[in-house]
């Protein structure tokens, strides 16, 4: 098993977790993913590569290095993205009742063995 | 005769420097505790409405700062819907360097509190929910 397909084990494990993958930041692609039904991995990666890239600016902008990992909080869950190597970002899709600690956790150790 | 021309009279204050209407109007974070400093106020084209990020004079930062947030809350409002996650409501972003928190303080600004990355981003959390609503009543008065 790659280090790719093991992290994305690891943080759908986690409870409330809808589906994780793996995005290349640059271009907002998908490298790989483990997602459940109706959620759609092209609109997540596209989108979340995004998000993190200008968030990474802003960050920049504030004279801080760029995140390690972004909460994006909702009515009905969230995303969550930690940054890993050579720009692969770590994506879960998680529903309000994740446990967001465990997630982030499982996610920031998996993300910086990726690549 | 001639008439004496009168000697100019030294005040005692020198003629004052108007202040700058930031430091002279009430903000946006004035009633906030930690309000002085690390907290933004941005409207959707990227223009810093109140509060700073830094002391720098001007603060140049925080005017970078938001205009890089120009457009996020259209985009964090995309990304949630079509992934039928209803409204967002917060963007926590850690780095090494500071905790950051993004909120909406109402449909047309941003409000952005950031803090060293030793708090607990739960406590930025809090501080950026108080700034926000603090900020929509400084919006309603001004609108």
């Amino acid at each position: 098993m790659t280090a790719t397909h093991t992290a994305l084990d690891r943080v759908t494990r986690v409870p409330g977790v809808r589906g994780a993958l793996v995005v290349a930041a640059a271009d907002g692609l998908v490298v790989a993913e483990q997602l459940m039904d109706g959620v759609d991995g092209q609109a997540a990666a596209a989108l979340t590569g995004s998000l993190v890239g200008r968030l990474a600016r802003t960050a920049e902008s504030a004279g801080m290095r760029p995140p390690a990992f972004v909460h994006l909080r909702s009515d009905s869950g969230g995303i969550l993205a930690a940054l890993g190597p050579d720009e692969l970002v770590l994506v879960a899709v998680i529903g309000p009742d994740a446990n967001v600690g465990l997630a982030r956790l499982e996610m920031l150790d998996a993300a910086s063995r990726l690549g | 005769m001639s008439a004496a021309v009168p000697t100019p009279v030294a005040t005692e204050e020198p003629a004052r420097e108007p202040a700058p209407e930031e430091s002279a109007a009430p903000g946006p974070f004035d009633g906030v505790d930690g309000g002085g400093q690390g907290i933004l106020l941005v409207d959707t084209n990227g223009l810093r409405l109140g509060g700073r990020l830094t002391e720098e004079a001007g603060d140049p930062a925080g005017d970078r700062v938001a205009a890089q947030l120009a457009g996020v809350s259209r985009e964090a409002a995309r990304a949630t819907r079509l992934l039928g996650l209803g409204s967002w409501q917060t963007i926590a972003v850690e780095s090494p360097d500071g905790h950051v928190v993004l909120t909406q303080a109402n449909a047309d600004a941003i409000l952005l509190a950031a803090r060293e990355a030793t708090l607990p981003m739960g406590r930025v959390t809090l501080l950026a929910e108080r700034a926000a609503r603090s900020a929509r009543t400084w919006l309603e008065e001004h609108a």
